[in-house]
């Protein structure tokens, strides 16, 4: 921060104030993120010992633990599947948040686009665990889904949603869907409509107005929707567990049962190896499509 | 075929607003047209009408004969140029000014060809690799009109692009765009409120009020010979007096004002017991020294209440009999305009061929605020 800014923050807030916030963020960064962080880095390089044992001549660093996590082949296809599946949940999310989003961000201003915001929170005023149920409850086997696409003739017979992917992928975008929708719909909005018109009256049929100008003007919006979305669905617990059950294990489910076997080391293990995996994947992706971490700090 | 733009009986309904009423005019290719009016008076809504973003209630609007009915902006031979220019600023100037190009599918080496000979042409050489936001209002202006030129249009729309500019380079442009218009040969349709820029560029105007069309004449008919009051009044600065008609004959009125009597043309051939104003332009308007004759001349006495020294002219300004706005009268300052005292009395005359007798219509004041 330059010296102008330094004068202006103290004038705006005074010291004590300046102090407040610094000492506010530098308990949410160093408490919060940073110290947790280091432990857990630190508990998933040490042996799994009894209490006994703790710093005593095996309590030594290891890679054990991380070679566990990721060597092991049944591990390795549940990380895989964990990525791939939130990436079609972040595919899903943004494919059904798109146009919403567009149709929301041309609506300016109008009762309707309130109205459709205000439908869109409420479901989110109730728990992800009860949300979770009711998805149970909508996709089990004679549940109101089934039967409807069974009325409709389109299946013959139930078709099994729950204790596989198709079930969590389906709840994950639910849950998240509004992290995809609103930095959509803000970088859309500052979108000059003027813009679309003078694409059009230059000759742009709809597709190539929404891939040449609609597009690379929200793309920090999408960019960041999309990471949200990927980590959040990548982290998540409570819907692959009440949707997923056991033949659906996401990443989550392997470190909460190290941590209930009391584990810790190889639970921290496996949560080390999801947050660099996923990270290294999102930051392929942001180097893939070309798009800067100012973009999307913006 | 030429490609002549014609308006024929043209209406837009929004609800219960009327936007625009019945407007009938053609454009002959390669004319310098503006709609100039006060905000709300509707040139917009013909221009997006033309440019086929919102369709007529009404009517049809045909270029060369054939309806634009159904075809959509994109598929139009026009081209518009935004108020604001709406220019994409995640594209280079010359990405810019190829768009159209690109999305009609020219092969690339072609497009950088006439991408180049519009930069020429707007006197941008260089600009190409430049980013938008990098320009100075005017170049703005110019990558603007070079990439509506691009798509080498029938009928160039305009709306009111100069209104962003400072005063110095807002005339810079206007010549710089009737030029271009004379060199491209393109119709350029021109929508403004701004009478100065509709008057300079144009070769017709079409003076708008309320959705319709009050006159369409070249600027000197506009100017000179207003057909309705709402022309005379919003076209210019005009002195006003109203009264009834007590004598009509020989295309000449005469009026009975708490100014005087007063003649003027009579256009309409208002008869004797009409209501009418009589319009008079201050430059129009002469001070009669005192004990000078002034016969043949209308002349209204007044008291004087400013005088306004403006460099090229100076304005004096009497006390109204009527009330309202005083009477101006313009100077040219030829270096011998007396200094008159504020409560002085005063004489002015004019010649009745230099005022107009026009009917009280329904909307004597221009409506709105023309800036």
């Amino acid at each position: 921060m330059t010296r102008a800014g330094w004068r202006d923050a103290v004038r705006r807030f005074g010291y004590g104030g300046v102090a407040f916030i610094f000492a506010g963020c530098a308990f949410w960064a160093l408490v919060l993120i940073v110290l947790p962080a280091l432990l857990m880095l630190d508990q998933a390089f040490r042996p799994f010992l009894a209490r006994t044992e703790w710093g005593g001549p095996k309590d030594v660093y290891t890679v054990k633990n991380l070679v566990t996590a990721v060597g092991e082949p049944l591990n390795q296809v549940i990380f895989l599947k964990t990525i791939w599946a939130s990436v079609l949940v972040t595919a899903v999310a943004l494919v059904n948040a798109y146009p919403l989003s567009f149709i929301l961000a041309r609506g300016k201003r109008a009762a309707w686009v309130g109205a459709i915001m205000v439908g869109l929170l409420i479901p989110f005023w109730v728990n992800e665990i009860l949300r979770a149920f009711a998805w149970q409850l909508l996709l089990a086997r004679f549940g109101p889904i089934n039967n409807l696409l069974i009325a409709a003739g389109i299946l013959t017979e139930p078709y099994p949603f729950l204790n596989q992917d198709v079930g969590v992928i389906l709840g994950l975008t639910y849950a998240y869907i509004l992290f995809m929708i609103f930095p959509l719909y803000n970088a859309m909005e500052s979108l000059d409509p003027n813009q679309l018109d003078a694409a059009r009256d230059l000759g742009a049929p709809a597709w190539r107005i929404h891939w040449d100008i609609v597009i690379p003007h929200s793309k920090p919006g999408i960019a960041s929707g999309c990471i949200v979305t990927f980590m959040l669905a990548a982290g998540s617990f409570a819907v692959p567990q009440i949707l997923g059950g056991t033949r659906s294990l996401w990443v989550t489910q392997l470190i909460y049962n190290q941590f209930d076997a009391i584990n810790w080391n190889l639970g921290a293990a496996y949560g080390v190896a999801l947050v660099v995996l996923c990270l290294a994947f999102v930051l392929t992706m942001m180097a893939a499509f070309r798009v800067r971490l100012g973009d999307i700090a913006r | 075929m030429r490609n002549d733009l014609e308006l024929d009986g043209v209406s837009k309904q929004f609800g219960d607003f009327t936007a625009v009423f019945r407007v009938s005019v053609t454009i002959p290719q390669g004319e310098f047209f503006s709609f100039l009016g006060p905000s709300g008076c509707g040139k917009t809504t013909i221009l997006r009408m033309i440019s086929g973003f919102i369709d007529p209630t009404e009517g049809e609007i045909r270029l060369a004969g054939r309806s634009l009915a159904g075809i959509g902006p994109n598929r139009r031979p026009t081209a518009l140029i935004f108020q604001n220019l709406a220019l994409f600023p995640l594209m280079t100037v010359a990405e810019n000014i190829g768009y159209g190009l690109k999305v009609r599918g020219v092969p690339r080496a072609e497009r950088d060809r006439k991408v180049a000979e519009l930069l020429e042409l707007t006197a941008l050489p260089g600009f190409g690799p430049k980013r938008v936001d990098e320009l100075s209002g005017g170049q703005k202006q110019r990558v603007a009109i070079a990439r509506a030129l691009a798509v080498e249009p029938a009928v160039l729309l305009l709306d009111e692009p100069l209104s962003a500019l400072d005063l110095k380079l807002r005339q810079h442009m206007r010549a710089e765009l009737r030029d271009l218009q004379r060199r491209t040969g393109i119709t350029f349709i021109y929508i403004t409120h701004d009478q100065g820029e509709a008057l300079a560029m144009s070769d017709r105007v079409a003076v708008m009020s309320h959705g319709r069309i009050e006159q369409i004449g070249t600027s000197t008919e506009i100017y000179d010979h207003p057909q309705t009051a709402f022309v005379a009044s919003f076209v210019g600065e005009n002195n006003v007096f109203a009264g009834r008609i007590v004598d009509a004959r020989e295309g000449y009125g005469v009026i009975d004002s708490p100014a005087g009597r007063l003649r003027a043309v009579n256009p309409h051939q208002l008869p004797v017991g009409a209501d009418s104003l009589l319009f008079v332009r201050p430059e129009r308007m002469r001070l009669v020294s005192d004990g000078a004759p002034a016969t043949g001349r209308n002349v209204v006495e007044g008291e004087i209440t400013d005088e306004v020294f403006e460099g090229l002219a100076v304005n004096i300004f009497l006390r109204h009999p009527e009330g309202g706005r005083p009477i101006a009268v313009s100077v040219t300052n030829d270096g011998a305009v007396p200094v008159l005292a504020p409560g002085t009395r005063q004489r002015i005359a004019f010649v009745a061929e230099h005022a107009v007798l026009l009917p009280l219509g329904p909307q004597t004041q221009p409506g709105g605020d023309p800036a």
